[in-house]
C-alpha cells in the first residue's frame, strides 16, 4: 500500500478525520524528488572524442592511419569507452596491379548502471523521497509490498524485505561488457586488357563480446526471490540459496567473411562516339553468430563458487505454500540456467550491369541481379528470381540545337525496373518449422517439439515495379545545381505477418497480403547564392512528397472498428494510405463523465461494442506528406556558420492522452488529469473522462477507448526543427596545416503545429495508451502514460589540428 | 594471348563458384527443424502447449500462454458469484455467467474456440506426414498416426460440444456443427460449419480407425494409449446418449487400465484428504498435479488457478445439500481465504487444474450410468459403491435405490458431487437437455441480488465475432 493510499484508507476506516488526512496528503504533495533523482540516479551526459590521423607514402606504397578514443557518459549513469585503430594501405605493385589493405581493430568497454525493478524515473511518484537531509537512504518498502504482508513474511522467512533505493544502488546489477572487433579488408585490381579490369574484394571480420552481471545477495530482487522459495515449517526451509548473489555471464562471437569478384570493362571508340561499360560479378557472404550465456544463483564472487539447488524440481513442480508465492500462491522457478545460440546466414549473389553511350548524348543501361540465401525452410524455386532494371538518359545540353546560355548542362533520365523481396528465410515457406520444447514431464516419451511457424506454400516474392523519371541540371554558370525525380512504385504481393483464420490453427502468419502504390517527387538543389573572396553563402534544399495507397488487400481485412482504431496507425484498408489513422466523432462526456461518440446516424454511443465500421472515419495519414531539409552555409573570412532545418508536414497523429482513469494511482501522471470530469455539469467544461476507482465498474460502465480514438485527440503532426547550428573558426598559424575550433548546438528550435507540447519526432505511437478490447481488469491496471522527455538540445565543442 | 589466358582462367573460376552454390547454401540452422523424422513427429506430441485447453503462442524455446477454456466453469448451474468478489473475473467470464448471447469482446481471442483449433493443426501435420517420416518402424509410425487421429477427434468433440446444439438424433443432420479441419493449411480460410451429424461421424470414424493402432500400454499420462482411445470413443457415444454402445467401449477401457507404466487407480480420499488438506489449512492446490495424479489416464487440463486462488466463483449454497457432511470431497472447498478470513460461500480450492481428458473417476461414473440406463441397476450400484467408498466413509457410501430412474438421477448427481465448480457439469447440462428424465428443469444463476435464467439457446455458445469477422462463412448460432 502506497503512503497516499494508506492515508485515504485510514480516513475511510475512520482512524483519522478529514482534516488530518488532508494535512497528511498536503505534506506528501509538498515533496518533490526530482532533484534527488538527478543527484542519485543520473549524471550529466558527456561525450569526448579524440582522433589522430596520419598519412603519407610514395608512388609504390601509401598509407592513411587513424587512432581514436571516445568516452561516453550517459544520463542514466552508464559509461562507455571505445578505442579504435585503422590503417589503410595502397600498393601499386605494377602499373597494372594494385592492392589495398584496410585493417582495423576496436575495443569497447561499457558499464551499465541498472536499477532492477525500479519504476521509470520520469513517472516516479514525486513524493517518494530517496534520502533524508543527511543523505542517508530512505526506505520505500511501501512501494514494493504492503507491510501487512511484508512483516509476517520477514518473520517467517527471516529475510529482510526492506527496500531502500539508495542502498540498492550498491547492490544493483552492474552490467560490464567488453567487445573486441577486428577486420581485414583487401582489394585487388588487375588491369587485364585495355579497359578490362578484374576487381576483387575480400573481407574477414571477427568479434567477440564477454559480459557479466552480478546482483548482490542484498539486492531486493535476490532477497525477494529467496522468500518466494522459502517454506516456513515453522523454521524457514530455503529451496534456493539464501547466501550469494545472481551471476549472469555471456559470451558471444561473430565471424563474417565476404568475397566479391567482378570484371569491368570500360571502352570507347570512334573518338568517344561509342562508349561501353560492362560489369559482371559474384558476391559470396557468410555470417555466423554464436553465443552462450549462463545464470547462476548463490554465487560468491570472492570464493568463485556457488551453492547448488534443485533446478529440475523447482521448475517442474511448484513449491506449495511458500512464504510469498510467485505463481498463484505457489512458487515456480522460471528462466534458463544456460542458453546457447548459433545462427548462420549465407548469401550468394550474381550481378551484371551494362551501359552504352552514343555520341556522348544518348545513354542506355541495364542491370540484373540475383540473390540467394540459405535454403532452410524455403524452396529453390523461390530463390532464383532475378531483379532487373533498364534505363535511358539523354544529355540534352550536348545537342547542337541546344543554345540556352543560362543552362550549363541538362540531362533527362528514365528508368524502369523490377525489384523484389524474397520471403525471409525461416519465417515462412513450404515447410513447417519446428523448435525444440523440452519439459521435464516428458522425459520418458522423448524430446518435445512445437510448430514454431506454419508452412505457407503459397508464398511468393514481393515485387516492386518502379518507374522513375528524372532531370539533372546546372544553371547560371553552375551557380545552381538541380535534381528532380518523379517516381511511381507499384508493389505487389506485400509480405508481412498478417491475421489468419484461427479455425485453421493460427492467429497469424507470414503471408502475401496486398498491393501498394507509392507515388512521389524528390527534389534537391544546391545554390551558391553569393560567391566572393571573403564572403560565401550557399543553400541546399531538399524536398520530397510521397503518397501511398493500398490498392488491393487480400487475406483478412479489418472488420471491426477496433481494428481500425488501434494505436499503431497500421490498419491497412483498401483505398487508403498504408499509414492511415481513423477516428470517431466526439460527442462529449455524458453526465457521469463517460466518453461518448456519434455513430453514422448522429446518435450518441457510449460503448465501443455498439459501433460498426460505418461509424469510423478517416482522419489523415501518419506519414508526412511533405518532408525535407534546408541547409545554409555562410563563410566570412576564417569564420563559417551553417545550420540545418528539417521539416515534416501534412501528417496527423493521435494525442498521447493520459490513459489512467481507474484503479490505483501508483505513479506520476500527466497534470491535466486534474481537469477531468468530477461532478455532473463538468461535461460542459471538459472532455477528460472521470476517474472511477473500481476497475470492473470502470470497465463495464464505459468505453475509454472512445475518448482515446476520438477526433478531438487527432492533431497535426507537422513540425520543423532547427536540427543543428555550427560555428567554426580557422585559427591562423604558421607551423600547422590547419587549426580549427568549432562549436555545435543540436536540436536548437522546434516549431510544431500541435498546441499540446508534443514533439512529433520523439513521439512514440506504440506507447500510446489505446488498448482495444481490453477488459475491465486490464483497463483498471492500465498505467498512466507519461510523455517521454523532449529531444534535448546538446552542445559540442571541437578542435581539429592538422600538422604539415 | 597472354591476357586471354588470364581472362579464361578468371571466367572459369567464376563458373566453378556458381556450380558449388547450392551446396554452400544448403545449411541447416541449429535449433530449428522441419518435420522429417520419426523423432520429430513423436516429439510433436510431447509439447507442453498441448497439455492444457488454453490459447498458446509458440516462440523459440517456449511459448506464451493466453486465456484458458474457463467458460464451462462459470456457465455450470451449481456456481454463483458475489459482486464483492468478481473483480478478478474476465469480462467474458462475467458475460458467460449471465448466459448472455454475446460473450467475447470484439477483438478478444476466444479461448473456447481457438484452444482446440490451435492444437488441431499439430495433429493434422502429423497425420499428413508421419507415414513418410525417416526412421521408426511402420508399426511405430502407424501408432503415431492413430494417436494424432484420436487427438484430432477429441479437439472436434470439445469444440462441437461448446458451439453446437447438444446431439439430438432427430435433428443432428440439420443442426449446424463446427468446421471440420483435416488438412494443415494455415493461410487458407476454413470451410463452413458441417452438421452435428457430420462432425460426430468424423469423430467416430477417426477414433474407430485409430484404436487398433494405438499403443497397447499407457506410457505417460500425456500420451493417448488404447485405454484412452476406447475411453474417448465411449465418451462420444455417452455424450450422444447411445449408452449401450458407450458401455462396450468404456468397459473395454476399464479392462485395459492395468496396461500401464504409470500407476492407474482411484485415490482413497478417506486416507488422502488428511494428507492433502489438513484441517488447519485453507491453502489451495492440495492434490497431486499433472504427471503424478494416478486418477488421470490422459491429461487435457483446464487451469483453475484463477478460481482456486481468488475466491471468485462459489458453490451455490442451494447445492451444498447434495453432499453428505462426511463426504471427503467437501474438503476440496473452503469457506475462508488463505489468510483465514471468511468468504461469503464455499469456493473450490482444489485441484488447481482440472483434467477434462480421460480420467478414472469419470470412467466409473460413466459406466455406472450406462449400466443403469441399460437396465443393469445391480451392476451400476456395485460400481457406484466401489467408487463412493473411495470418496467417503463406507457407512455413508451405500446406494439403496431400486427405481431405475431414481438411480440414474442419483448417478448424475454423483457426477456433480465429484465435479462441482469445475465446469464438467456444463457438458452434463447439455447432454441431459434432451433427456425426458431431466426435462422441465430451470437453471438459474445468482450474483448478489441479480438472478439469471438459462434459456435453451444458451446451451450453445455463439460463434465469437473474432472468428466470424475473419471468416464470414462460419455462420452464427441463434
Amino acid at each position: 500500500m502506497y503512503p497516499h493510499e494508506r492515508i485515504l484508507y485510514d480516513q475511510y476506516l475512520g482512524l483519522i478525520d478529514e482534516s488530518i488526512a488532508n494535512h497528511r496528503l498536503d505534506s506528501l504533495a509538498s515533496l518533490n524528488n526530482r532533484s534527488q533523482i538527478e543527484k542519485y540516479f543520473q549524471q550529466p551526459a558527456l561525450l569526448t572524442n579524440h582522433n589522430v590521423t596520419v598519412s603519407g607514402g610514395g608512388s609504390f606504397h601509401n598509407y592513411y592511419g587513424s587512432v581514436g578514443y571516445t568516452n561516453e557518459r550517459e544520463t542514466d549513469k552508464s559509461n562507455a569507452s571505445r578505442y579504435n585503430i585503422n590503417l589503410r594501405q595502397n600498393f601499386t605493385i605494377t602499373p597494372k596491379i594494385k592492392l589495398d589493405l584496410i585493417t582495423s581493430l576496436s575495443q569497447e568497454d561499457t558499464r551499465k548502471f541498472n536499477m532492477q525493478g525500479m519504476l521509470p524515473l520520469n513517472s516516479y511518484l514525486p513524493y517518494a523521497m530517496f534520502a533524508d537531509g543527511n543523505g542517508n537512504g530512505l526506505s520505500q518498502a511501501d512501494l514494493k509490498m504492503y507491510d501487512g504482508l511484508r512483516l509476517p513474511a520477514e518473520q517467517l522467512s527471516r529475510i529482510n524485505l526492506n527496500y531502500n533505493p539508495l542502498d540498492e544502488t550498491r547492490y544493483a546489477k552492474n552490467n560490464n561488457s567488453s567487445t573486441t572487433m577486428a577486420r581485414v579488408n583487401a582489394g585487388l585490381t588487375i588491369n587485364l586488357l585495355k579497359g578490362l579490369n578484374f576487381e576483387g574484394r575480400y573481407q574477414y571480420q571477427t568479434g567477440s563480446n564477454t559480459n557479466y552481471t552480478f546482483t548482490d545477495q542484498n539486492n531486493y530482487f535476490v532477497r525477494n526471490e529467496v522468500v518466494n522459495f522459502t517454506v516456513a515449517d515453522p523454521l524457514p526451509v530455503y529451496y534456493l540459496p539464501a547466501t550469494g548473489g545472481h551471476y549472469q555471464t555471456g559470451n558471444a562471437r561473430s565471424t563474417a567473411w565476404a568475397i566479391r569478384n567482378q570484371l569491368t570493362y570500360d571502352g570507347s571508340w570512334n573518338n568517344e562516339k561509342h562508349r561501353l561499360t560492362i560489369l559482371a560479378g559474384t558476391e559470396t557472404r557468410k555470417d555466423k553468430q554464436t553465443g552462450i550465456s549462463t545464470y547462476t544463483r548463490g554465487y560468491n564472487p570472492q570464493t568463485l563458487a556457488y551453492e547448488p539447488y534443485d533446478e529440475r524440481t523447482l521448475k517442474s513442480n511448484p513449491i506449495m505454500n511458500p512464504v510469498i508465492g510467485n505463481y498463484y500462491g505457489m512458487s515456480l522457478l522460471f528462466g534458463n540456467s544456460m542458453t546457447s545460440r548459433e545462427a548462420e546466414t549465407r548469401f550468394v549473389s550474381f550481378y551484371g550491369n551494362m551501359g552504352y553511350t552514343f555520341n556522348r548524348k544518348y545513354n542506355l543501361n541495364a542491370s540484373i541481379r540475383m540473390d540467394q540465401s540459405n535454403l532452410f525452410g524455403t524452396d529453390v524455386s523461390q530463390q532464383y528470381k532475378p531483379i532487373w532494371s533498364m534505363g535511358a538518359s539523354w544529355l540534352v545540353s550536348n545537342e547542337s540545337f541546344f543554345h540556352v546560355p543560362q543552362v550549363n548542362s541538362l540531362k533527362l533520365r528514365l528508368t524502369y525496373g523490377i525489384g523484389g523481396n524474397s520471403p525471409n528465410p525461416g519465417s515462412g515457406g513450404p515447410y513447417d518449422i519446428l523448435s525444440p520444447f523440452p519439459h521435464p514431464w516428458y522425459t520418458t516419451v522423448g524430446p518435445g517439439y512445437q510448430v514454431l511457424r506454419p508452412a505457407n506454400d503459397k508464398l511468393i516474392w514481393e515485387k516492386t515495379a518502379t518507374l522513375n523519371a528524372g532531370l539533372d541540371a546546372s544553371l547560371f554558370n553552375n551557380r545552381i545545381e538541380l535534381t528532380i525525380d518523379v517516381y511511381d512504385k507499384k508493389t505487389s504481393d506485400l509480405l508481412s505477418y498478417q491475421p489468419f483464420d484461427v479455425t485453421n490453427g493460427w492467429f497469424n502468419g507470414y503471408t502475401n497480403f496486398g498491393d501498394l502504390n507509392n507515388k512521389g517527387i524528390e527534389l534537391s538543389s544546391l545554390s551558391r547564392n553569393i560567391v566572393s573572396r571573403n564572403f560565401n553563402w550557399s543553400t541546399t534544399v531538399t524536398f520530397g512528397s510521397n503518397k501511398n495507397k493500398i490498392t488491393r488487400l487480400g487475406g483478412v481485412a479489418p472488420t471491426s472498428p477496433q481494428s481500425l482504431l488501434s494505436a499503431g496507425g497500421r490498419a491497412f484498408i483498401e483505398g487508403y494510405s498504408a499509414y492511415s489513422l481513423f477516428s470517431l466523432r466526439w460527442a462529449g462526456l455524458d453526465n457521469t463523465g463517460a466518453p461518448q461518440v456519434y455513430n453514422n446516424k448522429g446518435e450518441k454511443v457510449k460503448f465501443s461494442g455498439d459501433l460498426s465500421m460505418d461509424d469510423v472515419s478517416y482522419a489523415g495519414t501518419a506519414q508526412p506528406l511533405y518532408y525535407g531539409g534546408i541547409t545554409n552555409n555562410f563563410q566570412y573570412k576564417r569564420f563559417e556558420l551553417s545550420f540545418l532545418v528539417i521539416y515534416n508536414l501534412g501528417h496527423k497523429m493521435r494525442k498521447d492522452v493520459n490513459g489512467f482513469y481507474s484503479g490505483r494511482l501508483r505513479q506520476n501522471i500527466a497534470e491535466y488529469f486534474e481537469n477531468r470530469w468530477k461532478q455532473p455539469g463538468d461535461e460542459n467544461r471538459t472532455d477528460i473522462p472521470a476517474y472511477i476507482a473500481d476497475g470492473s465498474v470502470s470497465g463495464s460502465s464505459r468505453s475509454l477507448d472512445l475518448y482515446e480514438a476520438a477526433d478531438i485527440n487527432i492533431v497535426s503532426a507537422s513540425y520543423a526543427r532547427l536540427r543543428d547550428l555550427t560555428l567554426s573558426y580557422r585559427v591562423p598559424t604558421g607551423f600547422l596545416r590547419e587549426l580549427k575550433i568549432y562549436g555545435q548546438v543540436n536540436n536548437v528550435l522546434l516549431w510544431t503545429a500541435n498546441n499540446n507540447d508534443i514533439d512529433p519526432e520523439y513521439y512514440n505511437m506504440g506507447q500510446m495508451g489505446l488498448q482495444v478490447g481490453s477488459g475491465s481488469s486490464s483497463q483498471g491496471l492500465q498505467l498512466a502514460s507519461m510523455r517521454p522527455n523532449r529531444m534535448k538540445a546538446f552542445y559540442t565543442i571541437g578542435l581539429n589540428v592538422s600538422f604539415k | 594471348m597472354k591476357h586471354m589466358t588470364r581472362y579464361i582462367y578468371i571466367a572459369a573460376s567464376m563458373l566453378l563458384m556458381i556450380s558449388g552454390c547450392k551446396k554452400y547454401l544448403d545449411v541447416k540452422p541449429k535449433g530449428l527443424e522441419v518435420p522429417q523424422t520419426y523423432e520429430h513427429f513423436n516429439g510433436l506430441f510431447n509439447n507442453p502447449n498441448l497439455l492444457s485447453y488454453a490459447i498458446f503462442m509458440p516462440v523459440e524455446n517456449g511459448a506464451s500462454a493466453g486465456a484458458g477454456v474457463t467458460l464451462p466453469v462459470v456457465m455450470s448451474d451449481e456456481v454463483r458469484l458475489d459482486p464483492q468478489y468478481s473483480a478478478t473475473l474476465a469480462p467474458r467470464e462475467l458475460n458467460a455467467f449471465k448466459w448472455l448471447p454475446d460473450i467475447y469482446q470484439l477483438t478478444e481471442q476466444p479461448a473456447e474456440w481457438a484452444a482446440f483449433y490451435l492444437q488441431n493443426y499439430t495433429f493434422n501435420l502429423i497425420i499428413r506426414g508421419v507415414l513418410s517420416a525417416e526412421g521408426g518402424t511402420d508399426q511405430q509410425k502407424r501408432a503415431l498416426l492413430a494417436e494424432a487421429k484420436a487427438n484430432r477427434a477429441l479437439m472436434h468433440f470439445m469444440v462441437l460440444n461448446l458451439f453446437a446444439k447438444p446431439y439430438n438424433a432427430a435433428t443432428a443432420s440439420t443442426d449446424p456443427g463446427v468446421p471440420i479441419i483435416e488438412i494443415p493449411e494455415a493461410s487458407a480460410m476454413a470451410g463452413a460449419r458441417k452438421t452435428v451429424r457430420e462432425v460426430y461421424d468424423f469423430i467416430i470414424n477417426d477414433l474407430t480407425q485409430a484404436i487398433p493402432d494405438l499403443n497397447e500400454r499407457t506410457v505417460s499420462r500425456f500420451r493417448i494409449s488404447k485405454t484412452a482411445g476406447r475411453y474417448m470413443l465411449g465418451q462420444v457415444y455417452f455424450m450422444m446418449g447411445e449408452y449401450s454402445k458407450a458401455l462396450v467401449e468404456l468397459n473395454s477401457a476399464k479392462s485395459l487400465l492395468s496396461n500401464s507404466d504409470v500407476p492407474m487407480a482411484l485415490y482413497d480420499y478417506n486416507v488422502m484428504m488428511d494428507i492433502w488438506a489438513p484441517a488447519a489449512t485453507n491453502s489451495p492446490g492440495i492434490m497431486p498435479i499433472a504427471p503424478d495424479n494416478q486418477e488421470e489416464i490422459f491429461q487435457k487440463r483446464v487451469n483453475m488457478f484463477g478460481f482456486a486462488y481468488t475466491n471468485s466463483v462459489f458453490l451455490d449454497p442451494g447445492y451444498e445439500s447434495i453432499y453428505d457432511p462426511q463426504d471427503q470431497r467437501l474438503k476440496m472447498f473452503r469457506d475462508k481465504n488463505t489468510q483465514g478470513v471468511a468468504i461469503p460461500y464455499k469456493a473450490r480450492r482444489s485441484p488447481i487444474a482440472i483434467n477434462y481428458g480421460p480420467s478414472i473417476p469419470d470412467l466409473y461414473l460413466m459406466i455406472a450410468e450406462c449400466k443403469a440406463r441399460t437396465g443393469n441397476t445391480g451392476g451400476a450400484i456395485t460400481d457406484l459403491e466401489e467408487f463412493r467408498n473411495k470418496r467417503m466413509p463406507s457407512d455413508v457410501a451405500e446406494v439403496t435405490f431400486t427405481d431405475q430412474n431414481e438411480l440414474i438421477k442419483f448417478i448424475v448427481e454423483e457426477r456433480l458431487r465429484e465435479y462441482a465448480c469445475t465446469g464438467k457439469r456444463w457438458f452434463d447440462l447439455r447432454r441431459l437437455s434432451n433427456d425426458p428424465l431431466f426435462s422441465g428443469k430451470t437453471y438459474t444463476h445468482k450474483n448478489g441480488t441479480e438472478t439469471y435464467t438459462l434459456t435453451p439457446d444458451r446451451l450453445v455458445l455463439r460463434i465469437p465475432k473474432f472468428v466470424s469477422q475473419t471468416n464470414p462463412a462460419i455462420t452464427d448460432n441463434p
